[in-house]
């Protein structure tokens, strides 16, 4: 059946639903919370950004998810519900991170593509025997001779040139475009469902980005894969996804389908982010920054975090409580006082 | 706006103390938190103020030969005595000899009968303040024929403990002298050859190379056996300080050579270009005050293999010599197999070595783990 | 031609870069990287000039020789001062660049890099002006005049710059570049590093300054939403050479190079009803991609031709034997429109119909 909002095909249950999750970290200075309760879901198949800029909380979110964060952050609240290929519902955020439960999980059933394809790789292994590895943990039936079919395959599939020679290059040897054809090969080569892509392009230059975001759509349809897309560019984001998840300093402010996202935003930070962008498409309007600086983690503001910024404030309200999530239509949400009262007449 | 006539002083905000916090409180800051790091340098700054204050700490002289007291081992300062009751003012019991005092067996045993008390305070044997002036004040004493050795005393009957505080002037010292040498000659050297580039940098570098290819130890025998039999003490100390920083050099050369390769590009300093400020200028104001932390932590760690090196040097018989006490000549007498397990306590030079060396280390750590401005 | 026309305040002629390509033990020189090959551009007092392309098109490079931050290989680069007087960068020797640059300044594009941590703000921006002497009670009335005008709180004049957000630093680096009034400004990527929100902030104050002040910027930029916001006239290089140049809205609207067009269509849009990448077949190869200056080793490949030929969907034999020269097209849009004629690089740029945004 089809999802009347997101045009998604997908089952009842979503795939990944992360509930209410809080991240600490001990800092020198102190605790910060860069999660202070972030709730979001991914059916099978469907494509979800995550937005905001840096402070926002999404690299934490997609590290959290794969337990892979650092030594002194903690997951203090929340669940993150994944339905395996099985069929079974495991919560993440209960399993021991080092667990061979998660670790098959983990570049298993849920795969990541980074920023830096650079340090992705090893700088002493041939593109091949990386690939070759993943393949191994994930398959431990697999022989050699299938290894080695499959690295070639999944290179030609990212579309490599010439896959039987470039599989024995070190990654430094390929161009910055290759490298991360590469890494999506990699990512892909244990069959995941999922594929979490942090910020995959913004290191790339502006045609071979175009080319990289169009091979993991590519890639999506084909093989059905979920794609968390998290990153600051909402270019890509509008293109990318169709569904979105708007952070700000550890908070989702506002959730829903790309295009009500674009054309009707609700929260007010959504909307102030939209007019600061250069749009190129459009005829130079003049650009409204949004005024004062993300309050760094450590000194965060009471009630909502997007308050000392905010030009559509509703009252005190806003510098003391936090705003409930409130549904506007099907599918879009938003945390903001503006709309506790007239939620379902904005609708 | 500031529309005076006059320039008028800008006031600065009441911001976070953080916000106004140059390198080097940052650097203190972090370097506040290591608790181990915090106590080494306690640990350093005791060492060298005895080092300052020997002749006033120390209760007898240095050379100062107590016949009837040779090879006496360490002796207990009390506050109970033999009866049970304390005492306010800590005391000594005397000590006789048993057996042959010409024998080489020899035994010390505890005379309760006779009792020295100490005083503080004091004035004990004549010395000359730092070679300036004489005076007799000691921290604390006894009265004349007390067996006052803390730490014992030598073959000669010369007080351990005092040998040892004065020996750490010179030990310690070397150290800081040597280093200070090696700082000017590794900035100046590796500086260059990092600013500049291209052949001078090629030179220096393979200089580095080739000296640090040479084995230490024997280096320095070769060029301490080269110094002439017949000079005065203070410029054989001056020459084996040379030849101790010969090799030290080169490291600290490297260290910086790096530095200054990889800032001479840094935008930072294109915009100084930018500006007109003039290249000297440049390098004292913008490069040196960036890698200076490194250096210091780098000299620091320096230091013990300078103090290591004079000991060693010193106890193989080829660095300083009696009548000159550092730790190393002090453990020169340690050499001897029978004395050792006769008199162990002669090996306590070397345990001052161990502290001071440790402290060295540890407070150099710290500093290197503080020296980075951006650590979170 | 040692002149400028009275309007231009900047002219650069056929200025080039190349970097040797050492081998052996001996590093002997057997090649070279060419940055920048043969670029030539002018522009006008008081405008905008944007210099965009991918990485390795030798922008930046560019921009540094301008200021004579780098030393060019070969070319001019004519400058008019503030006392009137013309001179060109690249010849100068010693204390007569140092003069120069009391009128062309620079705005670096990482906040964290192009700021001496170890120095408060006051010394970090009152720089340029302690290095012609000035006092320092008066460098620090204009340090705090700057602060205002670059929208910073002057009373924040003694902190360091760890202090600051991203975009106060960059603030502090306008202000520094504002000290001594230079004429020109070299902008490298001022906001590439910064967060998107604060962009804008960085954008607005750009433009004010420009506007209230006179400057001339030279932009340099790999984000075409960006130059397109901010410059008057663009020039877009490609592999050491200018492709393409010309007014800001009719290269946009109507490029006459395929790479520009690869360029605009590659780019998405912040909006999901404008169309992205519609013809471009993503399985094409990346012969183009690189991440380093191309490499040519005298006496093979490139040898003639059009560099963009590898990734040109309209390359002809023509345009593999024949380099193209950068010229306006013999069509009448071409010659002269909005103020300054629209060149291209390409042998066909006439009857390409190339869609722009």
């Amino acid at each position: 059946m089809r999802d009347p909002v997101t045009n998604e095909r997908h089952g009842a249950e979503p795939l990944l639903e992360v509930l209410d999750l809080r991240v600490r970290i001990e800092r020198d200075t102190g605790l910060v919370h860069p999660l202070n309760g972030v709730s979001f879901r991914i059916q099978e198949g469907q494509s979800v950004g995550i937005v905001g800029e840096s402070g926002c909380g999404k690299t934490m979110a997609s590290n959290a998810l794969l337990r892979i964060l650092p030594r002194r952050a903690e997951i203090t609240h929340g669940s993150m519900q994944f339905r395996t290929q099985a069929g079974d519902r495991i919560d993440l955020a209960q399993l021991d991170p080092m667990s061979r439960r998660m670790r098959q999980i983990r570049g298993g059933e849920i795969s990541m593509i980074f920023q830096e394809p650079m340090t992705a790789f090893s700088p002493v292994h041939t593109v091949h025997d990386q690939i070759a590895e993943m393949i191994r943990l994930h398959d431990p039936g697999a022989d050699k001779e299938e290894q080695h079919r499959r690295v070639v395959e999944l290179l030609d599939q990212v579309g490599i040139p010439d896959p039987e020679q470039r599989a024995f290059d070190y990654s430094f040897q390929l161009s910055g475009g290759m490298r991360q054809r590469a890494m999506i090969a990699m990512a892909l080569a244990s069959g995941p469902r999922l594929l979490i892509a942090d910020e995959p392009t913004t290191a790339l230059d502006v045609t071979v980005q175009a080319r990289v975001l169009k091979l993991i759509e590519r890639m999506q349809r084909e093989l059905n894969l979920a794609l968390m897309l998290i990153t600051h560019d909402l270019g890509v984001v509008a293109h990318m996804v169709s569904y979105v998840y708007v952070m700000y300093l550890g908070r989702v402010v506002e959730e829903g389908p790309v295009e009500a996202i674009f054309d009707n935003p609700k929260h007010p930070y959504t909307a102030a982010l939209l007019r600061s962008i250069p749009n190129l498409a459009s005829k130079s309007r003049r650009l409204e920054p949004i005024e004062g600086n993300v309050p760094s983690a450590d000194r965060l503001p009471t009630g909502c975090p997007f308050h000392t910024r905010c030009t559509e404030k509703v009252g005190d309200i806003c510098q003391q409580r936090m705003p409930a999530r409130v549904e506007l239509s099907v599918g879009h949400a938003v945390s903001c006082f503006r709309y506790t009262e007239e939620s379902l007449d904005d609708g | 706006m500031m529309t005076q006539a006059t320039p008028p002083r800008v006031e600065p905000d009441a911001g976070p103390d953080l916000a106004f916090a140059s390198q080097w409180r940052l650097m203190w800051l972090r370097f506040r938190r290591h608790r181990l790091a915090m106590v080494a340098g306690v640990v350093l700054l005791v060492l060298y103020f005895g080092a300052v204050f020997c002749e006033i700490i120390a209760p007898l002289g240095a050379g100062q030969r107590h016949r009837s007291y040779v090879l006496c081992p360490p002796q207990e300062v009390r506050l109970v005595d033999a009866a049970g009751d304390f005492h306010f003012r800590p005391f000594l019991y005397g000590v006789k000899q048993r057996g042959n005092p010409s024998d080489w067996l020899r035994e010390y045993v505890v005379d309760t009968s006779v009792v020295y008390p100490i005083h503080f305070f004091t004035r004990g044997p004549e010395y000359e303040m730092w070679g300036l002036f004489a005076t007799n004040w000691h921290l604390f004493g006894a009265d004349e024929g007390a067996p006052l050795f803390l730490f014992g005393t030598d073959e000669l009957g010369r007080d351990l403990f005092t040998r040892i505080l004065y020996g750490s002037r010179i030990s310690l010292t070397i150290g800081l002298v040597g280093v200070a040498l090696t700082f000017f000659i590794g900035i100046l050297l590796g500086g260059v050859a990092g600013y500049f580039g291209g052949w001078i940098d090629i030179i220096v570098q393979r200089g580095i190379e080739i000296i640090m290819a040479i084995p230490q130890l024997p280096l320095w025998m070769a060029l301490s056996a080269a110094l002439p039999a017949h000079w005065p003490p203070l410029h054989v100390y001056f020459g084996i300080t040379i030849i101790l920083s010969f090799m030290g050099w080169t490291g600290l050369a490297r260290v910086v050579r790096g530095k200054f390769l990889t800032m001479r590009d840094e935008d930072f300093v294109v915009a100084a270009r930018l500006a007109g400020t003039h290249e000297l200028k440049i390098i004292f104001t913008h490069l040196l005050p960036s890698f200076l932390s490194h250096v210091i932590t780098s000299a620091t760690l320096a230091v013990p293999g300078m103090i290591l090196g004079e000991t060693a040097l010193s106890f193989l018989g080829i660095g300083l010599q009696d009548p000159v006490v550092s730790w190393g000549v002090l453990l020169q007498k340690a050499q001897n197999f029978q004395a050792v397990v006769m008199a162990p306590w002669l090996l306590l030079p070397g345990l001052f070595v161990v502290f001071a060396v440790l402290a060295f280390n540890i407070v150099g750590d710290g500093m290197r783990d503080a020296a980075d401005p951006y650590a979170n | 031609m040692a002149e400028l026309a009275a309007d231009t305040i900047l002219r650069v002629e056929g200025l080039k870069k190349h970097f040797p390509v050492r081998r052996g033990l001996l590093q002997r020189v057997v090649g070279s990287v060419k940055a920048v090959d043969d670029v030539s551009f002018s522009v006008q007092q008081g405008r905008t000039l944007g210099l965009v392309g991918e990485s390795g098109c030798g922008k930046t490079t560019t921009g540094r020789m301008i200021l004579r931050a780098l030393d060019p290989t070969a070319g001019q680069v004519w400058f008019r001062q503030s006392d009137g007087q013309v001179v060109d960068m690249a010849a100068l020797r010693g204390a007569e660049i140092k003069q120069a640059r009391r009128d062309m300044q620079m705005i670096f594009q990482d906040p964290y890099s192009s700021l001496n941590p170890r120095m408060p703000v006051m010394d970090l921006i009152a720089e340029p002006l302690r290095a012609r002497g000035w006092t320092r009670p008066d460098c620090e009335s204009r340090v705090a005049e700057l602060m205002d005008l670059v929208g910073l709180d002057a009373r924040m004049i003694r902190r360091y710059p760890h202090a600051f957000s991203g975009g106060q630093r960059q603030r502090i680096g306008i202000a520094r570049a504002l000290a001594l009034k230079p004429s020109l400004i070299v902008a490298d990527e001022p906001v590439s590093a910064l967060d998107v929100s604060v962009q804008a902030q960085i954008l607005n104050l750009l433009q004010a300054l420009q506007q209230d002040l006179g400057l001339t910027l030279v932009f340099i930029a790999h984000d075409l939403s960006v130059v397109r916001y901010l410059c008057d006239q663009v020039a877009v290089m490609y592999q050491g050479r200018i492709v393409e140049q010309g007014e800001s809205e009719a290269l946009f609207t109507a490029p006459r190079h395929p790479y520009t067009a690869t360029l605009l269509q590659a780019a998405p849009a912040p909006d999901p009803h404008v169309p992205w990448m519609q013809d471009i077949d993503e399985t094409e190869t990346e012969a183009g991609d690189t991440t380093a200056p191309v490499e040519l080793v005298d006496g093979t490949t490139a040898a003639g031709g059009c560099a963009f030929v590898p990734r040109c969907a309209h390359a002809t034999d023509l345009c593999r034997q024949q380099g193209p020269i950068l010229m306006p097209g013999s069509t009448r849009e071409s010659q002269v429109q909005y103020g300054a004629a629209h060149l291209a690089a390409c042998h066909h740029q006439d009857e390409l119909q190339l869609r722009g945004i």
